[in-house]
């Protein structure tokens, strides 16, 4: 088992009440599933991608990654977790603009202190794999939104994550550009990474291995 | 991952030009002005340190009561004192400088820092010989040292050793050594050293060995453990104040040592001193302001960047998605700004050296800036350091601590913490503004008020000429020539100006005097013109006439009147004694300023002499040149020997503050950069946040509002932070400069207008800078801005 979310309550205070985001969540992933999360907008799907990511807290339940207890660790130590385990990627690519291609790629390796030789080879793969070399030196701003959220891919992949986390990935682009996407994550899951994306096309929800609804919340 | 920090500085700052070039042109600009600040601080401070004993060397100082405390002591004083004291291991004695007329080869100039010294005053001092020897050079009683410039001068190349000089058309003397050029941090600034020898045989003081005068500078050169510590020291001036109490019980004074390397900069409080200190006061203001311009270009930074900080927070969020921990973040955002401080640093170094004559100039110094030096360059180190540290930390601190889900969901809303934050350092950069403007003006008025201050007698058109040479025994001749020419017969002859009279004399008493009290006089001896030509009020009673003198007839000023417990109708008529003479007191004269207006007037005793020192004639402006003209026909007609020197009065006087006048000129230069420096941040300040809002500004403008309206709309803020600044700069602008006017017996009064001033001009730059990017903002099209999001 990869990830189990117990009893998970998320809300905020506004205006001396309580605006409940997530509720009652229950949900276990085993490694190699594709999940699709869907449910109209606002219904929370971003925010329990968040909260599985750990890029947000939550006030009540458990969350257990790899048997350890996320709710009760350390910032420091759950950084590790989320540095050692999970990519993310976005519907907006959030790419870093002042870096090329190949810095961006680079930049996860740098944090995770691994040493220069290694690291050129790394990007130079994934380079080689997402078949972008010849844009290495490029700006996120030179490249269409299609091969940014490639990039953006490659970028979640570059440290073998075991997870990796999408929030509407192919939102912004036109649908053989998502296509592609998609296709890519089920070879990715092929190979045995565990992907949660959360969608609004029932075609790319087809992807996925299992399917999670959410209305107001809440799981249904 | 450094490598990686700087390749992002340097693309940012490529990207970012306009922002980059206010950032590290600000803090470059703030640096350099810093860096020349201390090296005058530096060099006010290195005064008289070269010497090998410096730290055990102390010069006596005398203090007859509050009021008067002089940089002199007696001549037997200094004389005897180290064969009673077995801690002293040397003393020296030295003159007051004096002006000579100096003759080599018919060639003739006039010098001015020539001093008598005793024989040891190269074995005392270091200042080295690069001519002759050290240990005989003084031994000659006419012999002298001159300086190597003074030797290039008279002598060229020529080997000035043994050549000789004739001095004041009389005496002949043999140089016996050439010195090294005196440091320009030696408070003795002296052309020529002569020994003491030469006119041992002939002063009174030296002869008699006298303890009750004072007029020599004294030195003395203690064992260590005798200054080593404050108690230490107070053990051994009580030492010395009890040898002069059992050797003269009749007088009361206070002696203390003062350190020599001290004598430069903590000396404002002494008279008949040697000309040209500095004031200690004014270290504290230079450093002051070097910091302030060092910490109003770190807020630039702060606040630019934090204005920046919804940009650079979404790249926080997406780094922290990528793995970053809060430290890596910490550590770029300080890399980054220490990557700015230190290529300001660069630009810093430059700018000094393009600078330095300038500011040389201003500050009538010689200051070198030698990066090789250790000192030096951890100084510069250590500003770049502790710059890009203070500057970084804000950003650093406050945008790593972004949670990347707020960041990235959207634009983030800026926290009012963050918005206070800015504000406040905003607010500290008016308020500095404004303090440092509120300075400008009170010094500019109080340099105003000392230049057109009445003295209580009118100073302007008064020509003066000291006696020399044969003139001294020519004075009943000069009289009458000055007197038959139209254009000079308007002439005083006086013993000493009344611009910074060092006389002082204790031996005066009157009907009714407390015995006990000790009172220093200052006097002036003048003929019956004097009240005339330097056109003082009589008070009451009479000015002296041609046979005054015989009568022993004074004068006194107000002040003296006061402090003999009498007022201005039965003073006159009053006996006095002055100098065992006694005569009658026949006139009050209004009180004027005869000391520099740092000093409160004191009491004055004018005594009638028909000979004098200083010739004195008033001219008008129309007629000063012919005035000159005939002073020059009957100077060199009867002492042909000598070139006519005058001066003019106003200016002797002007140059009394030449020293306030150049800090006040200093202080104006870094005080308009330090404001220049604030305007270059709000200027980026506001340009960022015009561009913030250009979004709203599009919406409002496409909603038709005018673009008055939103320049009206996006200056609002700053007002009200001009207005806190305000409040907040006056009460430390007003105590800041009323210790500064302290200082001045007399002095302007700070008044409101000089704050309204400041907050004025403040408010006119911020709005007019804040206008010109908002009006840019709003006039440029809509659509544009709508597009850029
Ligand atoms: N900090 C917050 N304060 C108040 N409400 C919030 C906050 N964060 C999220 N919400 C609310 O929580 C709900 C869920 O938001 P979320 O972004 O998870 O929706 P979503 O399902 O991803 O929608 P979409 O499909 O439009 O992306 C929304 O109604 C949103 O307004
Ligand atoms: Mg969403």
């Amino acid at each position: 088992m990869l990830l189990q979310l117990n009893n998970i309550f998320k809300w905020v205070n506004s205006g001396g009440q309580r605006i409940f985001l997530l509720k009652d969540i229950n949900l276990e992933v085993q490694e190699g599933e594709f999940i699709s999360v869907m449910g109209p907008s606002g219904s929370g799907k971003s925010t329990l991608l968040n909260v599985i990511g750990m890029l947000d807290g939550f006030e009540e339940g458990e969350y257990t990654f790899l048997d350890e207890p996320v709710h009760s660790l350390k910032e420091k130590h759950r950084a590790n977790l989320y540095k050692e385990y999970i990519g993310f990627v976005f519907q907006q690519y959030h790419l870093l603009d002042d870096l090329t291609v190949q810095e961006n790629l680079e930049m996860p390796l740098l944090y995770k202190k691994i040493k220069g030789t290694e690291r050129k080879a790394m990007v130079a793969d994934m380079l080689d794999r997402f078949n972008i070399v010849g844009k290495k030196d490029l700006f996120p701003a030179q490249l269409s939104g299609g091969q940014q959220q490639l990039v953006g891919i490659a970028r979640a992949l570059i440290s073998s994550p075991k997870l990796i986390l999408a929030d509407e990935p192919t939102g912004n682009l036109n649908s053989s550009q998502g296509e592609e996407i998609m296709a890519l994550f089920k070879q990715l899951n092929d190979e045995g990474v565990t992907i949660i994306q959360v969608t609004h096309s029932e075609k790319n929800a087809a992807y996925g291995s299992r399917i999670i609804n959410l209305l107001d919340g809440r799981m249904i | 991952m450094i490598k990686n920090y700087v390749k992002i500085a340097w693309r940012n700052f490529v990207q970012h030009k306009w922002y980059s070039f206010l950032n590290i042109g600000g803090l470059a600009t703030g640096m350099a002005c810093s860096i020349l600040i201390l090296l005058w601080v530096q060099n006010e401070s290195s005064y008289d340190s070269f010497h090998a004993n410096a730290n055990e060397i102390f010069r006596l100082t005398a203090k007859a009561n509050e009021d008067f405390h002089a940089a002199v002591s007696p001549a037997g004083m200094i004389l005897e004192l180290p064969e009673e004291m077995p801690e002293i291991e040397s003393g020296l004695l030295m003159t007051k400088p004096f002006d000579a007329l100096v003759e080599v080869n018919g060639q003739k100039f006039k010098e001015g820092a020539f001093y008598f010294a005793e024989e040891n005053f190269l074995d005392f001092f270091t200042f080295p010989l690069i001519a002759g020897d050290s240990k005989t050079a003084m031994e000659q009683p006419n012999g002298i040292l001159i300086t190597e410039t003074m030797a290039k001068k008279y002598f060229g190349n020529d080997q000035a050793l043994g050549k000789t000089m004739k001095i004041n058309n009389e005496e002949t003397f043999q140089v016996t050594g050439v010195l090294a050029d005196v440091p320009s941090n030696s408070h003795l600034q002296f052309k020529a050293i002569l020994p003491i020898g030469h006119i041992a045989k002939t002063d009174q003081d030296l002869i008699n060995k006298v303890w009750d005068s004072f007029d020599y500078y004294g030195y003395f050169h203690f064992e260590k453990d005798a200054v080593a510590s404050v108690e230490a020291l107070a053990n051994t001036e009580d030492k010395i104040n009890n040898i002069y109490a059992e050797r003269m019980p009749e007088f009361e004074i206070d002696f203390s040592l003062q350190a020599l390397t001290d004598i430069h900069l903590h000396s404002s409080n002494l008279q008949i001193d040697i000309p040209g200190h500095g004031n200690s006061q004014y270290v504290s203001i230079f450093l002051l302001v070097a910091f302030i311009i060092l910490v109003v270009a770190c807020i630039n930074y702060m606040n630019l960047a934090t204005a920046r900080s919804s940009r650079r927070a979404r790249e926080v969020g997406l780094r922290k998605v990528i793995g970053a921990d809060r430290r890596q973040l910490v550590f770029q955002f300080l890399s980054e700004s220490l990557i700015v401080s230190f290529f300001s640093l660069i630009l810093a170094v430059g700018l000094v050296y393009v600078l330095l004559p300038l500011f040389n100039d201003l500050a009538q110094k010689e200051l070198v800036f030698r990066i090789g030096n250790p000192m030096v360059w951890t100084t510069l180190i250590a500003i770049a350091l502790a710059s890009g540290l203070v500057s970084g930390s804000y950003p650093a601190l406050f945008l790593s601590g972004f949670k990347p889900v707020k960041v990235l969901k959207g634009r983030l809303k800026l926290s009012k913490h963050n918005l206070y934050f800015r504000n406040g350092l905003v607010v500290s950069q008016f308020a500095v503004s404004v303090l440092l403007l509120v300075g400008t003006i009170v010094i500019f008025k109080q340099l105003n008020f000392i230049k057109d201050k009445n003295l209580g007698y009118n100073k302007s058109n008064l020509i003066y000429i000291p006696m020399e040479g044969e003139m001294w025994g020519k004075q009943e001749a000069l009289q009458a020539a000055l007197a038959e020419n139209r254009f000079t017969n308007d002439f005083s002859i006086v013993s000493d100006l009344p611009a910074s009279l060092v006389t002082g004399d204790f031996d005066i008493s009157w009907e009714g005097k407390d015995p006990e009290q000790q009172v220093l006089f200052p006097n002036i001896a003048t003929d019956e013109n004097f009240l005339d030509v330097f056109q003082m009020t009589l008070k009451n009673g009479r000015g002296f006439s041609k046979n005054s003198f015989e009568n022993n007839d004074y004068l006194v000023n107000e002040t003296a009147a006061k402090l003999m417990g009498m007022d201005l109708r039965n003073i006159v008529g009053q006996k006095l004694s002055f100098r065992g003479k006694s005569g009658t007191v026949i006139g009050v004269i209004q009180d004027f300023n005869f000391k520099p207006l740092q000093y409160a007037i004191e009491p004055l005793i004018v005594w009638h002499s028909e000979r004098g020192a200083i010739t004195v004639v008033r001219t008008t402006p129309q007629d000063t040149e012919q005035t000159i003209a005939a002073l020059e026909e009957i100077y060199s007609t009867l002492n042909p020997a000598y070139p006519l020197v005058y001066n003019f009065m106003d200016a002797n006087l002007d140059a009394q503050y030449r020293g306030e006048q150049q800090m006040g000129a200093i202080f104006n230069v870094f005080a308009l950069l330090a404001i220049f420096i604030s305007c270059m941040g709000l200027y980026g300040l506001s340009a960022f946040m015009a561009e913030q809002r250009f979004k709203e500004i599009g919406i409002r403008k496409v909603l038709g509002a005018s673009a008055l309206r939103m320049v009206n709309m996006l200056s609002k803020d700053f007002l009200k932070l001009v207005f806190i600044a305000f409040i907040v700069a006056i009460p430390l602008a007003w105590y800041g400069m009323d210790r500064w006017l302290q200082e001045f017996a007399f002095h302007i009064e700070i008044q409101w207008w000089m704050f309204v001033a400041a907050g004025m001009i403040v408010l006119v730059v911020a709005l007019s800078t804040v206008s010109y990017q908002s009006l840019r903002a709003s006039l440029s099209s809509p659509i544009k801005s709508l597009r850029t999001e």
